[in-house]
């Protein structure tokens, strides 16, 4: 073969070379986004093949609600710290069912989101709702959250948020730019890789510990399980949040306008529809409490919000309770899961203090 | 700019591509959009800068085309020394100036007690040290007879600014690309646009898999440098070692590559320098253009290794130091640049006096030890922390250190034992036998999709400080 000859063979595998790079480079990305996007492994997609690996409490509920036939008249509303509160234990008081949408990380928005798509969900607002409120729900240091973007039954009830028809747009747009930034990034890559292997070789075990069942309230078989094999330590778990929480009260300077705004607007609406309405602050384990007091700006904070949620309770004619600590509603100290989840024991206790005419009845909590 | 970044790889790079290889534009333009893409580049991390890099591109080319006008022998020297004071004046003010306050305030205090010159704060500008060695060589060629100046502002302002090579090397020299730059090809050779994407996605994988990972495994034990035991330092030490040397020849590989993509051959910057089997051997491969630049330009200037001993001897010591002194303005960098030059006179006064032949096995391994203990003093912040560390590698700290360490050091073992073999038993890329393969096109593909999902943690290359 002449130099020539050979040279334009050369040129020929060349380019083939550039064609296959190129294409497999970007059929590499596209196999990624889908399997992102089927695998949905945070539960950003609205996917369902597989079990998301964070808690999509959010989405779980919306759902679980949906599938009632009987619509439940009151509601819990609040964080992860609620969803250990029984619907049932309230029924026993109270004579109808309750349905606990508790989700993670709830704020101000979240209430006043799950307070409307329950309206529009069950026909009419609800007869009753307990909203526990968390001290830290009143930061500006942590954006919206991004399970509340990503649950449109909810997300959409919150019209303060999306303004008219361009900013709507504009954050649809935004929403879903960052949906495909995260779709091709490597943690994303690995945890729907992670979760494929939970799913089809694990027999789906991973999201086992944590279950809702279908009165929304949270049912916890880890730490069952590691109470009957003698393996849980709370001290360890609070050790977690005392770093965790330390680091968030760092940037918690003063209480968020946005979310006293939101705040009120919830109060607002349950007063308009009559909600009758329980407001309490939950509670943190003791320890926790003196090494953020110790560490942070909590005791500041934690002042700020007793006094602003008496106020505006007050305003509006509904009774506020401060639990933060436990003494206040004879918690025990050792009823809890970590540093700020209290136990279901802990959480009957809570309810016997809002509602004192629990103690002649047959299902006290003591 | 980034190379390892969304922006470069998804935008800036196939926009510059397209229009460098559009058949609408004449050689003219291409330069002139070369000159902007690369000035864009530059201006990302800070456009102020950007001037910067302009009045230096315009003093050399003056004073380039006033070397070469000039018949006179003083004349031309005073141009040639017009360009070296701007040249040095710049790089003196913006990397040097805060380190020299700041030594001659410790110094009066330690000798009378006071004395104190205000420090300035200024920004280091990207890439100063190395554009400045290009425009520097430059000049000096044209002094030299060595090269031609171009008529062309738009063909020197390439030269100078081309984006591949900008920010860290390779140190190209006027005469490596001048006969490129004059004859620019109209159409896309496809083997050296295929060997472009080559280099930079063997360079993408070595800034980004390798280097990028060892550094996360062993950066946090190093924010802890006081209590590292004998086990944690050298797992530290050598994770740094693969991490400078992934980290470098990762950007000079991708640079290579770009230069390829856009039609221009840039020189090869490391030669696996890991298996070098003496220090000098190791200056041969490290940095190469770097070297080849301090040997012409300094070395052989002053004397190089034609006279006495002594002389070569301290020629070696000087270069070394001048060239620990370029990496930064900080002791340590001088001090691992006289190491450096003491371990080079050494080699040489050794070798002068006796021919010993030493296995190159043990010269291998010998070197290797003397390069980490190097790169000890290259990474410390101060000679307390180098101090510290190297104690902590005699095992004067102990053995294996906490728990907490000797779990990390346990999970990132295999990386680095990986890497380590890959350093000593792999060829390098400028070594293997590239050939257009399908199969080679879609790993290489499948690579670089890996690489930019791990783009999301921005992590600048190393030698971008110098």
């Amino acid at each position: 073969m002449s130099e020539t000859q050979n040279d334009l063979k050369i040129d020929k595998q060349s380019k083939r070379f550039c064609q296959i790079f190129l294409i497999s480079w970007l059929g590499a990305f596209g196999l990624i986004f889908l399997t992102n996007y089927i695998v949905n492994p945070y539960g950003d997609y609205g996917t369902t093949f597989f079990r998301p690996l964070v808690q999509t409490a959010r989405n779980d509920k919306v759902y679980l609600l949906s599938q009632l036939n009987t619509k439940p008249k009151g509601v819990i509303i609040g964080s992860s710290r609620v969803m250990r509160m029984e619907p049932d234990y309230l029924k026993s008081i109270f004579g109808y069912d309750f349905f606990n949408f508790g989700v993670n990380s709830a704020m101000p928005e979240d209430y006043l989101a799950i307070l409307r798509h329950y309206e529009k969900r069950c026909g009419k607002p609800p007869e009753m709702a307990i909203l526990g409120v968390d001290i830290y729900s009143f930061t500006d240091a942590l954006p919206m959250d991004s399970r509340l973007a990503n649950c449109p039954e909810l997300f959409d009830n919150l019209t303060e948020l999306q303004g008219d028809s361009v900013q709507k747009w504009k954050t649809q747009f935004t929403r879903h730019r960052k949906l495909v930034k995260e779709n091709l990034k490597f943690y994303m890559l690995k945890d729907s890789l992670r979760s494929l292997k939970l799913e089809l070789w694990d027999g789906g075990k991973g999201d086992a510990n944590n279950e809702f069942i279908s009165n929304g309230m949270m049912v916890d078989r880890l730490t069952k399980k590691q109470n009957a094999d003698g393996t849980f330590d709370l001290a360890k778990e609070i050790e977690f949040h005392k770093s965790d929480y330390a680091r968030r009260y760092n940037g918690f300077d003063s209480l968020s306008k946005i979310r006293c705004e939101y705040f009120e607007t919830f109060l607002q609406e349950c007063y308009e529809k009559n909600i009758k309405l329980l407001v309490f602050l939950t509670p943190l384990h003791p320890e926790l409490i003196s090494d953020l007091e110790e560490k942070t700006t909590f005791k500041h904070r934690r002042e700020e919000v007793i006094t602003y949620l008496n106020d505006q309770c007050g305003k509006k004619h509904v009774r506020f309770y401060e639990f933060s600590k436990i003494d206040s509603f004879q918690g025990i100290a050792d009823d809890f899961h970590d540093g700020v989840h209290a136990t279901v024991m802990n959480n009957r206790r809570i309810i016997n203090c809002m509602i004192p005419r629990i103690s002649g009845k047959k299902n006290n909590a003591f | 700019m980034l190379f390892n970044s969304y922006i470069f790889v998804l935008a800036f790079l196939p926009i510059v591509l397209l229009v460098w290889w559009s058949p609408l534009l004449n050689t003219r333009f291409r330069l002139i959009s070369l000159v902007i893409a690369s000035y864009t580049f530059y201006g990302w991390w800070d456009y102020r800068f950007v001037a910067l890099l302009f009045i230096s591109t315009l003093i050399d080319y003056r004073c380039g085309q006033l070397i070469h006008k000039s018949i006179l022998k003083n004349r031309r020297l005073f141009w040639l020394v017009v360009s070296l004071i701007s040249n040095l004046g710049i790089l003196g003010f913006f990397k040097y100036s805060g380190f020299f306050a700041k030594s001659i305030n410790s110094l009066t205090a330690w000798i009378a007690g006071g004395g104190e010159i205000p420090v300035p704060d200024i920004i280091l500008p990207a890439g100063i040290s190395f554009y400045t060695f290009q425009t520097m060589s430059f000049s000096i060629d044209v002094y030299r007879r060595q090269a031609r100046p171009t008529e062309s502002f738009w063909h020197f302002a390439a030269y100078v600014s081309m984006f591949p090579q900008l920010i860290a090397g390779p140190i190209v020299r006027y005469t490596e690309i001048e006969s490129q730059l004059r004859s620019i090809p109209e159409k896309i050779n496809q083997n050296q646009f295929a060997r472009g994407i080559y280099f930079f996605v063997i360079g993408m994988v070595q800034k980004v898999l390798f280097a990028d990972l060892i550094a996360a495994a062993f950066e946090p034990l190093m924010e802890n440098y006081q209590s590292l035991a004998f086990v944690g330092s050298w797992f530290c030490m050598l994770g740094y070692t693969c991490q400078l040397y992934f980290d470098f020849a990762g950007y000079s590989n991708m640079a290579v590559g770009l230069g390829l993509m856009l039609g221009f051959s840039f020189p090869q910057n490391f030669n696996s320098p890991y298996q070098a089997t003496n220090i000098s051997d190791f200056w041969r491969r490290w940095h190469m253009t770097l070297s080849s630049w301090l040997r012409d330009y300094l070395f052989i200037p002053l004397g190089g290794s034609h006279g006495k001993h002594f002389r070569t001897l301290r020629n070696l010591v000087i270069v070394m130091f001048l060239g620990g002194l370029w990496h930064g303005a900080n002791w340590t960098f001088v001090i691992w640049g006289l190491y450096h030059g003491g371990l080079l006179a050494a080699y040489f006064a050794i070798r002068s006096w006796k021919k010993i032949e030493i296995p190159s096995l043990i010269g291998r391994w010998v070197t290797f030890l003397l390069v980490v203990v190097g790169w000890v003093i290259f990474r410390s912040s101060d000679m307390t922390m180098c101090g510290n560390i190297l104690a902590s590698m005699i095992g004067l700290h102990g053995m294996y250190g906490s728990p907490e360490d000797w779990t990390v050091i346990q999970k990132s073992l295999p990386l680095l034992i990986s890497l380590l073999f890959i350093v000593f038993c792999i060829p390098n890329a400028w070594n293997w036998n590239f050939k257009p393969r399908w199969q080679t096109a879609v790993v290489l593909g499948s690579l670089l999709a890996l690489c930019v999902l791990r783009f999301s943690t921005e992590s600048p290359f190393l030698y971008f400080q110098f």
